[in-house]
């Protein structure tokens, strides 16, 4: 049996057995895979500590075999590379930040002023006039600018000071203290960091020839005080980077990069790599800057390098079809964007540096550690979104007129109960052929009453059971029904095609050209599942129609957003169908019953695993690992964390080879 | 004083009101001999247009205004509707000729038919005019869009994702992909952007940008040599990306006013309105010369509440001529070009020199991926073009063209016009069109 294989072994035996390739023992090639957008946020959240998710503005990955994550389609473009460099900016700026107090920085006004002439220790402005001190502004936040001054006052009002800060609206203020008690005067702006230019004017002059009254302002100092309300910088992320505090010493520099590149390259930097980033450090110093940063530019460069951005295994002959083992840091890497879609962690890499992980029982032993941290989330996400396709619900909203009730609450509720149904399955090991008869559900108060199931309170999902309901499993979710119709109306067709596209692994062929499509105005003829019924008059739609739609049908008791019901447009719900040749059914318990049945859903499981690993399933030797693969799964009773233990101790999971 | 990219953005906006355009202003000031900067903005909706709503019968320049094309009549002067051209090569194999027909909407070949890497395409016309209109700018050109892609499934019918979302090709195998937030695109056209920066400071930037990507260089190089072929092919897409990045980072930096930046997370509708401003910032600014504008992706399922239409698009224009259907289709149908002549209105509004627009200079050229969206024919497509093109382009017309005209011959006369001296285009283009460009 498939399960109880020796890692790396067969392959080893077979390589000298099967002169020189991998006969049927070959893992198949796997292409240079780029990080796409999903594992990029995971990795830099992972490897500095940051909110920022710089990969939710880059292009749409492409898309191969249903998900996102298939190396052979992740291209690469001048516009990503372009939004990599920046991102790096950013990334090392944020993961470098450090807390800035409240400092206040003081300014004589001398010069540069358009009016006016030294006085005392400060400035005298005799007529309108302004003096500008540029401030350098630490972090973003609120500032207090405050003036001494007085006035040498004459006329009907007091002299009047403007503060204007970087083009913000100036604030006037009456400056009545005179000469022998000059005073503060203050006001507040909030600036971005960088460089703030603060102008001080008088901007009242008065003076009348006749009397020779003459009002003037006279200034001493601008100070600069804040930022008042500067939020708190974690500054472990800074230290869990810059490792070391003499930031001008070499040994220290090495250190810095050597850890940083190893962990973000995930294997140990070589020494003419850290000496090429030491290069940077020098170039910033040639160039007057210290060595932070000269660092920020090397750890910049770490993470624009095509080390970071694709996940790099090599082959020792590159044109040989001899299969190899992976590096132990390369199978973790392997392992931890399978089941986390993020880089590996602390633990995943001390195996590695071990060499431990090549072990089976520690391969294993890091697998199951891995699918109980909250990390293995990502296969709820990134695999079951896509394969489910709950990732698609919001990208078209129902019709509001007809569906007033649905709303973003109920579309987060939709979306959370077939994760959390999901992560249930990896979680509790509830075999997989429960998932599409199962009779529980994760609901909260709001998808309760949507679903006419007894009341339960809160947003909170709670496990309920479905027990004399016509609800069982995945399909009667709803976010699968969503997303399987149109916006004023459900489709059988779109039900029926999933059905056969992610559960059976049997995508129907495409419609001839010129047939597509159901017009709603036509409602008024019959129900929808009459007007199908025409696919069935037609030999060339029917060939697949007559498989496809009563799938649809079967789920035809409920509607477009998932609710139950026995009629669609006045017309009663007729729910039976045949199940392959001859299976008769009429609803969804009855037909799920008979899909659940079927191995070729189990196969197609697999299939869809196989294909998230990063495999293209069409190749010659995927048929017999998926073949192996599915005959455990189904022996070892469905259940999907054994499942994924047994693809990542395979030896198509654990070895590679090159490509003659 | 080093300004982060960020740092300075969020100060941007309001507080900084400076000279723009410097460039072409003082080749302005020179007076003799303004220089005419050409411009090209490729502009796709999706899913076809409703042809008995849009085509006028009229030919010539008294064209009667059909509901569709009745935004547009305020520009009449400075456009032109082209009837009776067809896209042949746009055609699917078996299925599929949204993605296929977008494919090849700017190309003109018959794409290959893969959902997987192999995919085949040629060069868009708006790749072909880039290095030759935007030499020297900051970006050789701007690919913007509304939509990223469906979240999962097929992209259509077999056909690449690639196809699907993508009208930029910069040669058969590198689809250019798009931006669709506008907020990410201010700040990519504005990175780095600091009017107070000092002469030694934006070469020092510029020094330390290119000297992290020389080392992306040096390391791939090193690491290609360690590689199979295949993967070596995947890798030079990152080699080509990053010295294409260095070589623009030596362009000189531009003072131009920023505007506004936009918000995040806009609907659909205020999405494709803040993007029309963007393409009208950056061709003022001059950051570029070259756009592609996709107002969905192929066959959109978008829904259209800001007309009051709830279906989605690509359901409806499966009208199977219900009238009702129609009705709502022309709703789109007459706000997308409603969204076009907006962008035609601002780009008229300003002047590249005295009593010469942005418009005047520019060759817009805007089409769907398909004719009518129940028959997915890729014939007698819905074809406007805009603007003087400096000089070149002949408007203020409705033309009539004989069967089987291929829309690649168009291609060729845009492209002689813009200074790209083709005589073939595509898979059918084989001699310029007549009547297009002027005398």
């Amino acid at each position: 049996m498939a399960a109880i294989r020796v890692l790396g072994a067969s392959v080893i035996a077979c390589a000298a057995a099967c002169g020189g390739t991998g006969g049927d023992q070959d893992p198949g090639r796997v292409t240079l895979h780029r990080l796409n957008n999903a594992e990029y946020n995971n990795t830099v959240r992972d490897l500095l500590g940051t909110e920022l998710r710089p990969a939710l503005d880059f292009p749409a990955d492409d898309r191969g075999y249903g998900f996102d994550n298939v190396a052979d389609v992740l291209r690469l473009s001048p516009l990503l590379v372009e939004l990599y460099e920046g991102a790096a900016e950013d990334l090392i700026a944020d993961a470098l930040k450090t807390n800035v107090g409240i400092s206040t920085q003081t300014f004589e006004v001398m010069s540069p002023t358009t009016v006016g002439g030294p006085s005392g220790t400060g400035w005298l402005f005799f007529s309108n006039g302004t003096a500008t001190v540029n401030v350098p502004i630490a972090a973003a936040g609120r500032y207090q600018v405050s003036v001494r001054a007085y006035g040498q006052q004459a006329g009907p009002d007091p002299a009047q000071l403007a503060i204007e800060v970087s083009g913000q609206p100036a604030v006037v203020i009456d400056v009545t203290a005179v000469q022998a008690a000059p005073a503060i005067y203050e006001a507040t702006f909030t600036l971005p960091a960088g460089s703030a230019q603060v102008l001080v004017s008088f901007v009242n002059d008065y003076y009348d020839q006749a009397t020779s009254a003459d009002r003037n302002l006279w200034v001493d100092h601008v100070a600069v005080e804040g930022p008042l309300d500067a939020t708190p910088v974690d500054e472990e992320r800074r230290r869990r980077i810059l490792l070391c505090a003499a930031l001008d010493q070499r040994s220290c520099q090495t250190d810095i990069l050597a850890g940083f590149a190893g962990r973000a390259w995930r294997r140990p930097a070589v020494d003419d790599e850290v000496a090429q980033l030491l290069a940077l450090v020098d170039l910033a110093a040639a160039q007057g800057d210290g060595p932070e940063a000269g660092l920020r530019l090397a750890l910049q460069a770490i993470l624009v390098s095509p080390h970071f951005i694709y996940r790099v295994e090599l082959d020792p002959a590159p044109d040989s079809k001899l299969p190899h083992p992976l590096t132990g840091w390369e199978l973790a890497t392997r392992l931890s964007y399978f089941l986390w879609s993020t880089m590996p962690d602390d633990e995943l890499f001390a195996a590695a540096a071990a060499g431990t992980i090549s072990d089976r029982a520690e391969l294993e032993r890091q697998a199951r550690r891995m699918l109980a941290d909250p990390k293995a989330v990502a296969l709820t996400d990134n695999f079951a979104g896509q394969w489910l396709f709950t990732r698609a619900l919001g990208d078209q909203d129902p019709d509001y007129t007809l569906f007033p009730d649905y709303d973003d609450e109920l579309e987060a509720g939709m979306r959370a109960e077939t994760r959390r149904y999901f992560q249930a399955f990896l979680d509790e090991d509830i075999p997989m052929d429960q998932f599409l008869v199962a009779d529980f559900a994760y609901v909260n108060a709001r998808l309760a009453a949507h679903y006419d199931l007894p009341a339960v309170s809160g947003t909170e999902l709670v496990r309920v059971s479905l027990a004399g309901t016509s609800r069982r499993g995945f399909l009667t979710q709803g976010s699968f029904l969503r997303v399987t119709s149109r916006p004023k109306r459900t489709s059988p067709v779109l039900r029926g095609k999933w059905v056969l596209d992610n559960l059976l692994c049997l995508p129907p062929r495409p419609p001839p050209p010129g047939v597509e499509g159901l017009p709603d105005s036509m409602t008024a003829t019959g129900s929808i599942r009459d007007r199908l019924e025409a696919h069935q008059q037609n030999p060339i739609c029917a060939s697949c129609h007559s498989v496809m739609d009563p799938l649809g049908f079967g789920l035809d008791h409920f509607d477009a957003i998932g609710r139950h019901r026995t009629e669609d447009g006045g017309y009663p719900i007729d729910a039976t169908g045949t199940y392959g040749d001859d299976a008769a059914f009429d609803g969804a318990i009855e037909m799920t019953q008979l899909l659940a049945k079927d191995p070729a859903v189990y196969r197609c499981l697999v299939e869809k695993l196989y294909t998230y690993v990063g495999r293209s399933p069409f190749r010659i030797e995927a048929t017999e690992h998926i073949d192996a693969l599915t005959a455990d799964f189904i022996a070892n009773g469905y259940i999907l964390s054994d499942l994924l233990v047994d693809i990542v101790t395979d030896d198509f999971f654990v070895a590679r080879r090159g490509e003659p | 004083m080093r300004f982060s990219r960020r740092l300075f953005l969020s100060g941007a906006g309001a507080a900084i009101a400076l000279p723009f355009f410097e460039s072409l202003r003082s080749r302005k000031a020179r007076g003799a001999d303004p220089v005419v900067a050409k411009r090209f903005l490729g502009y796709y909706i999706p899913c076809g247009i409703v042809m008995s709503d849009w085509t006028p019968s009229a030919e010539g320049a008294a064209w009667a205004a059909t509901p569709i094309l009745t935004p547009l009549v305020p520009h009449r002067q400075k456009l032109s509707v082209l009837t009776g051209l067809d896209n042949r090569p746009g055609r699917s194999d078996g299925g599929g000729d949204h993605a296929a027909g977008t494919g090849s909407f700017l190309t003109c070949k018959h794409v290959r038919k893969t959902a997987g890497a192999d995919i085949l395409n040629g060069i868009s016309l708006d790749q072909v005019v880039a290095p030759v209109l935007s030499a020297g700018l900051p970006f050789p050109s701007l690919e913007l869009g509304t939509d990223g892609g469906a979240a999962v499934g097929d992209c259509d019918t077999g056909y690449s994702c690639a196809y699907a979302r993508s009208i930029a090709w910069a040669g058969p195998t590198t689809p250019l992909p798009k931006q669709t937030n506008p907020r990410a695109v201010f700040d990519r056209l504005f990175a780095g952007y600091d009017p107070d920066a000092t002469a030694a400071e934006i070469v020092k930037r510029q020094l330390y940008r290119t000297s992290v990507l020389d080392h992306a260089v040096d390391e791939a190089t090193s690491l290609r040599g360690k590689l199979g072929k295949t993967d070596q092919a995947k890798l030079d897409e990152y080699l080509t990306s990053v010295r294409e990045l260095e070589a623009r980072v030596a362009t000189p930096t531009r003072v131009c006013r920023p505007g506004a930046r936009p918000e995040d997370n806009l609907s659909f509708a205020a999405r494709a309105r803040a993007m029309a401003d963007l393409m009208v910032i950056a061709f003022e600014c001059d950051l570029t010369r070259v756009i592609t504008f996709m107002l969905g992706n192929a066959g959109s399922g978008n829904t259209h509440p800001q007309v009051g239409v709830t279906e989605a698009h690509h359901e409806l224009s499966h009208h199977m001529m219900a009238t009702s259907n129609l009705a709502k289709l022309t709703l789109i149908d007459t706000w997308e070009v409603g969204e076009l002549a907006y962008l035609l209105g601002r780009l008229d509004a300003i002047e590249d020199a005295p009593g010469v627009t942005v418009l005047d200079n520019s060759m817009v050229f805007f089409s769907s991926e398909i004719e009518d969206g129940d028959a997915h024919r890729h014939t007698n497509l819905p074809v406007v073009i805009a603007g003087g093109g400096g000089g070149t382009l002949s408007v203020g017309v409705h033309r009539r063209y004989p069967n089987a005209t291929p829309l690649a011959n168009l291609f060729i006369a845009m492209l002689n016009g813009l200074g790209v001296p083709a005589t073939t285009f595509g898979d059918d283009g084989t001699a310029r069109l007549p009547d297009i460009l002027t005398p």
